[in-house]
């Protein structure tokens, strides 16, 4: 039995542990904890307040908690700078949808990259050829990220200029540029069109298959029941229900929950 | 003819630290108005190392961007963590601070009586004397100036300038350090500027504190906005059409006294137009009315 616990262990890339966070009384998130698994799709929902959006920015590291744990391939997060955990391997969409829109959809694309050479100004000035040959590499790559998401023909224009679903599609793809290993997507299809919620959900899906793991933040349960492998219900920053997405759909407490 | 060429060398002089200014204020989105503090430090580091040491014209140079490059760091740590509003304050802080000392500190830096007497530049031998050299000079500090910027804002160095410039936590969520680049950034305009103080010192001659005051930093800004920030030509057109205008005045046939006062209400007239109709400047790609 530990033998088997040990492997669970070992496939765990995120571990978050009684997280708590309260914004002037208000309380976002209540003794919080859940764990997403290697090449796992972890579908998070509930009413707006529940403090989804605010479990994703603590992880991250752009808000600070009051309490509590995050690990993620056996490193702690809390206490380290939004950057510093982006370069770990944790990449996020908003859910204010950001994005440089003055700027063309492969730069954005191409910014999203870690680690380039060219970023150092010292290889800007001295090193110029290596800084050359991996931005053409990136460049490359970029495209057939674009390619392989369907909007490769805007890619000189500002991506400013896309629809708001080829925004979201679009940012899903600098995390991927950025070689994440963990992608945190708040509502990734709220608000767009069934045509492109399909295409977006597609590349969701496939996500494990590139050695990605997922959490997403969705209100369309209808989305979270299509990809996620496994489903919370979240409310006043409490874990209500957890399981099998159909289970945790049926359970009652969130039926009650939503009915409220 | 030799007035003429003494309006180019301004030209190039303000070319230098509009381009620098730039790199700031059009590119990474940080507005200062410490720029003719730091171009001051280059003016008075050239000038204190030739009257003092004697040392070569390219090593003061060099020690001049140096010293104003690790002064640009030394201000920027701090102060490039506190947000917009409060940086600008913290700039002007930084300017009223340079300026004091520079106005203050009479056995170090003469006082308001400045420093005169400072040598010609003497480069491999040869002596640059006359506004035909400087001019030369001039023009090839002001090239490398713009090769340089252009080099930075073109690499991914400067695409990750123009993400901060847009939306910082953006740039941040994908991994980059925003501070640092800030920083980084800030040294580099500074050491800049103080190619711009080396050239002024040495062409003019003498310096004193009142060339190096929070109006010349709003002049060096208002050439920037009003050419173009963002862009590499901008603050190049900028400079001459700033710096060449207040000239034409002279032809209207204006007294001296009436002129030198019409050429600040020009200044001012020519923002407020611009910031109202124009906010890109004349080829800038970058409004500065959000």
């Amino acid at each position: 039995m530990w033998e088997s616990m040990d492997l669970i262990n070992r496939h765990m890339v995120l571990q978050v542990q009684n997280l708590n966070k309260n914004f002037d009384g208000i309380t976002a998130l209540d003794n919080f904890s859940c764990t997403v698994d290697e090449g796992e799709i972890l579908g998070l929902f509930g009413p707006n307040g529940a403090g989804k959006s605010t479990l994703f920015n603590v992880i991250t590291g752009f808000i600070s908690c009051d309490s509590g744990k995050a690990i993620f391939r056996g490193k702690t997060l809390l206490k380290r700078s939004s950057d510093k955990i982006s370069l770990m391997g944790i990449s996020r969409t908003f859910q204010d949808l950001r994005l440089i829109r003055q700027m063309t959809v492969l730069e954005n694309v191409m910014l999203a990259f870690h680690h380039q050479p060219g970023e150092r100004l010292r290889n800007v000035f001295l090193r110029k050829r290596t800084s050359d040959r991996h931005e053409e590499k990136n460049r490359e790559a970029s495209l057939e990220m674009l390619e392989y998401s369907g909007i490769a023909d805007k890619a000189d224009q500002p991506a400013g200029n896309l629809s708001y679903g080829q925004q979201k599609l679009l940012s899903i793809v600098c995390c991927l540029a950025s070689g994440a290993g963990l992608l945190l997507l708040d509502e990734p299809v709220a608000g767009i069109n069934p045509g492109m919620i399909d295409k977006i959900l597609s590349i969701i899906q496939e996500l494990p298959e590139k050695g990605k793991s997922v959490i997403f933040i969705e209100h369309n349960i209808d989305a979270i029941m299509r990809v996620s492998h496994r489903a919370i219900f979240m409310d006043a920053g409490r874990k209500i229900s957890e399981g099998l997405p159909e289970t945790v759909r049926n359970d009652p407490k969130v039926i009650e929950a939503y009915l409220d | 003819m030799t007035y003429l060429l003494h309006i180019l060398i301004y030209i190039g002089i303000f070319s230098i630290l509009s381009i620098s200014l730039n790199l700031l204020v059009g590119y990474t989105g940080i507005l200062s108005i410490a720029h003719a503090a730091f171009y001051g430090v280059g003016a008075y580091a050239v000038a204190l190392m030739a009257l003092q040491f004697h040392s070569p014209f390219l090593v003061n140079l060099v020690l001049a961007v140096i010293a104003s490059g690790v002064l640009g760091a030394l201000v920027g740590i701090p102060s490039l963590r506190i947000k917009d509003d409060y940086f600008i304050i913290a700039t002007f802080a930084f300017q009223v601070i340079v300026f004091s000392i520079l106005n203050n500190w009479v056995s170090f830096t003469g006082g308001p009586m400045g420093l005169p007497g400072i040598p010609q530049p003497v480069i491999f031998g040869i002596r640059v004397s006359s506004h035909v050299g400087f001019l030369i000079l001039i023009v090839i500090l002001c090239v490398f100036t713009f090769w340089f910027s252009g080099r930075v804002v073109k690499s991914p160095f400067g695409r990750v300038l123009r993400a901060i410039r847009e939306d910082e936590v953006f740039a941040q969520s994908f991994g980059k350090n925003v501070a640092g680049f800030k920083v980084k950034v800030f040294m580099m305009g500074a050491g800049l500027a103080a190619i711009a103080g080396v050239m002024y010192a040495t062409y003019i001659s003498f310096i004193d504190p009142t060339s190096f005051t929070v109006m010349e930093s709003i002049f060096i800004i208002s050439i920037v906005i009003i050419g173009g920030a963002g862009s590499l030509w901008g603050p190049v057109l900028g400079a001459v059409v700033l710096v060449a205008l207040p000239e034409l005045l002279r032809f209207i046939g204006l007294p001296n006294a009436v002129a030198a006062n019409i050429r600040q209400m020009l200044y001012g007239g020519l923002l407020v137009a611009f910031m109202l109709w124009r906010p890109r400047g004349f080829v800038g790609k970058y409004g500065f009315n959000k």
